[in-house]
């Protein structure tokens, strides 16, 4: 009987998150009807005093916005949506909590329509979870220490107020100015109040889960063991239990032990305590986990534990055959779609200045006739300008991100195809659905295999090189005559292969991708590569 | 197999093709030199000699550019200039009034195999200028689009979306009017 209620009460926590995971996604629509979209746009007042300009974030119980109040203050406005009752609550109880490492919660309002709002601090910041989602192997160790102890003392001070959080999970915590500002009150619940009576919403999220919230125990160990499990991300740029559903993950959680083979060997026992399934074994507070790790020093251990580890116990395991660990050493600074999208009409702008500044060069060298000034320009400007756009634009996309270089030769390969035939058209090609004569064309050079060979051409070079490096955020170098040498090469090479470019100039197709190797690079972002690290570790985007 | 064998394996076949597909490989005999490859017969109608000379050539050059396939008009001094024509003698013909007299001139048109390169050549010429053209305002509309979007990106994060409907209303009148001139110039 006991276990078909326990089942029942899983089964129900796992519908919930789920719907409440496609409520954020946007899936399905919401109570009020409508589909998940901002309710409000820029301009528009819904709570005295303040004026929305824009929206900044969706959950489960509400929506975000950026606002301004009537006096400049710049704020962040939630509006609370479904369970409203326990999120006023939350934000009740801690309204006048002051911490440097938690969000501020300034008031609770109530706008013309019995809407409930938040009033908070406005963290500009990014979410953990979106900068550990750029690390696949997870944090610098130090980075990781750094920011922990931030989230360890915010959550200390919570606990310590009578306050259980109880979905600390990464997209709760913001980095700012490299503080870590623990947010998103909306769950929080007094610790007294955690009975299981008490309860009318399962909650947290369900890689953040401790084992027994199934069994309606909410607290302050849950927010131990969130934490341990974020600690386990940062450190490895993975959850320990994940599935492909909520019901398996939650199943983990209560059943498995984590694999904790990638964990360093001193944050090990910190780790297995914390993740311990009984609550009783874990820390007694956040703020005893907070002293485990403090105590780790400065100095980071890069010797990982060994595979496979017994189930968490509290005593130390100790390390054994030393494996290295590729690990970026520094954090890779945040660059949302938003930037990117600015940073690639930079580049793609400035490729276009920069190709016209090349080409009046070189026409400049050449010296054609004056008829053909404008013509030999074109010939050189566009087939660059067409390369250049070809090669930013997938790379924008490609950038600081591990892949499989040859899907992205075969992309590039197909690319490259496309700009062959663009500058095949460019230089007069004629396609024999062009031509309406009636009399036969005796050999006309132009027909279709030149359009193959230019075809060939650009797809073949742009599968050679991996062009997406010279594009690279943290390359080695700002601008390196390698990658031009490189293309120079290849450029050669094919000209050997596919040699009668009928009606194309061979110098000016080499020039062309030497032009598109010096000008990706000079207008490409580059920021100074982390330091030098040690021998054993490689950078994972080297 | 794996993916990347597959990739490699295609690249491989591309580098094949497109060497048995280059004009190389392809490459026809030349024709013999002295054999005209086209020829032609035109008769020019005009109230003097000069003009029915002038309508035989112009009617040579409506010829080449629906025949050729080339989508290239010569000009009458083109084909002068390459002695592509050779005028008989003028004759003399009546017509019913308000003609009358006329004279009518032939002329024979021969093309040879250097000669259609040079016409290939010239049409080749006039393609790429108009298609340069063409490109030339593709590529300031999509540069245009490219600055008014970045520029409206970078000032409303700079703006933190202060401004973010009086952007909206100029990024979009901008484009406007860049659309406009476009379609007037173009």
């Amino acid at each position: 009987m006991a276990l078909r209620e326990f089942e029942a009460s899983l089964a129900e926590i796992a519908a919930r998150i789920r719907r409440r995971e496609r409520i954020r996604d946007g899936d399905i629509a919401t109570e009020q009807g409508g589909c998940m979209k901002f309710i409000y746009s820029s301009g528009q007042r819904p709570l005295e005093g303040f004026t929305l300009k824009r929206g900044i974030g969706r959950g489960g119980f509400g929506e975000v916005y950026f606002a301004v109040s009537d006096g400049g203050k710049e704020v962040a406005l939630k509006l609370v949506r479904g369970d409203t009752q326990i999120e006023m609550r939350g934000v009740a109880q801690c309204l006048n909590l002051k911490h440097p490492n938690l969000v501020n919660l300034y008031d609770m309002r109530t706008d013309g329509q019995g809407d409930r709002w938040v009033v908070m601090e406005y963290i500009a910041g990014e979410p953990l979870n979106v900068i550990l989602g750029r690390h696949p192997g997870g944090l610098p160790r130090e980075l990781a220490r750094e920011w922990f102890l931030g989230l360890a003392r915010a959550i200390a001070y919570l606990h310590d107020h009578g306050i259980v959080h109880r979905d600390v999970k990464p997209a709760n915590i913001f980095l700012e100015n490299g503080t870590v500002k623990v947010g998103d009150y909306g769950l929080s619940k007094a610790i007294g109040s955690s009975q299981r009576t008490a309860q009318t919403h399962s909650v947290g999220t369900v890689h953040y889960m401790a084992p027994e919230i199934s069994t309606g125990n909410y607290g302050k160990p849950i927010d131990v063991y969130a934490a341990g499990i974020i600690l386990y991300e940062a450190l490895t740029g993975k959850v320990p239990f994940d599935g492909e559903s909520c019901g398996e993950i939650l199943m983990k959680h209560l059943t498995a032990p984590p694999d904790l083979s990638k964990i360093p060997s001193d944050y090990l026992p910190i780790v297995s305590k914390a993740l311990s399934k009984n609550p009783a074994q874990r820390y007694a507070s956040m703020a005893e986990m907070a002293r485990a790790i403090e105590a780790l020093g400065s100095e980071p251990s890069r010797v990982p534990a060994a595979a496979p580890t017994p189930p968490p116990r509290a005593a130390a395991v100790p390390a054994r055959s030393p494996r290295p660990q590729e690990q970026v050493l520094v954090a890779l600074p945040a660059v949302s779609r938003r930037a990117q999208l600015m940073e690639l009409c930079g580049s793609m702008l400035m490729s276009v200045l920069f190709t016209g500044l090349g080409s009046i060069l070189w026409t400049a060298i050449l010296q054609p006739k004056p008829d053909d000034l404008r013509l030999e320009m074109g010939r050189i400007f566009f087939p660059t300008v067409a390369a250049c756009w070809a090669i930013l634009i997938p790379s924008k996309f490609w950038t600081e991100r591990r892949g499989d270089s040859w899907l992205r030769r075969f992309a590039l390969l197909l690319i490259g195809g496309l700009v062959g035939v663009g500058g095949w058209w460019m230089d007069g090609g004629l396609l024999p659905l062009d031509g309406t004569g009636s009399l036969p064309v005796p050999h006309g050079p132009m027909q279709g295999a030149a359009g193959m060979s230019y075809f060939s051409y650009f797809a073949l070079a742009f599968f050679a090189m991996r062009w997406w490096r010279m594009t690279a955020r943290h390359r080695a170098h700002r601008f390196s005559f390698a990658p031009i040498l490189g293309a120079g090469f290849w450029g050669l090479v094919l000209m050997l292969l596919i040699r009668p470019l009928s009606g194309a100039n061979p110098g000016l197709l080499v020039l062309v991708l030497a032009m598109t190797a010096t000008i990706v690079q000079l207008v490409s972002p580059w920021e100074q590569p982390p330091a030098p690290c040690a021998k054993r570790l490689r950078l994972r985007y080297a | 197999m794996r993916v990347s064998t597959w990739l490699r394996l295609a690249s491989l076949c591309l580098i094949a093709g497109s060497l048995s597909a280059s004009p190389l490989a392809a490459r026809s005999p030349v024709p013999e030199p002295k054999k005209p490859l086209y020829h032609e017969e035109f008769t020019g109608y005009g109230a003097t000699e000069l003009a029915a000379r002038e309508d035989a050539l112009r009617l040579a050059c409506d010829w080449m550019q629906q025949n050729l396939g080339l989508g290239w008009c010569p000009k009458s001094d083109y084909l002068l200039d390459q002695k592509m024509v050779q005028f008989r003698d003028p004759e003399d013909k009546q017509f019913e009034p308000p003609l009358n007299n006329m004279k009518v001139v032939k002329m024979q048109l021969d093309i040879t195999d250097n000669q259609y390169f040079d016409i290939h050549k010239q049409a080749q010429h006039q393609r790429m200028q108009e298609r340069q053209k063409t490109s030339l305002l593709v590529l300031f509309g999509l540069v245009s689009l490219l600055g008014v979007v970045g520029g409206y990106l970078r000032l409303e994060e700079a703006t933190k979306g202060y401004f973010t409907r009086l952007l909206r209303i100029a990024a979009i009148g901008v484009l406007v009017l860049i659309l406009a001139g476009l379609c007037v110039v173009g």
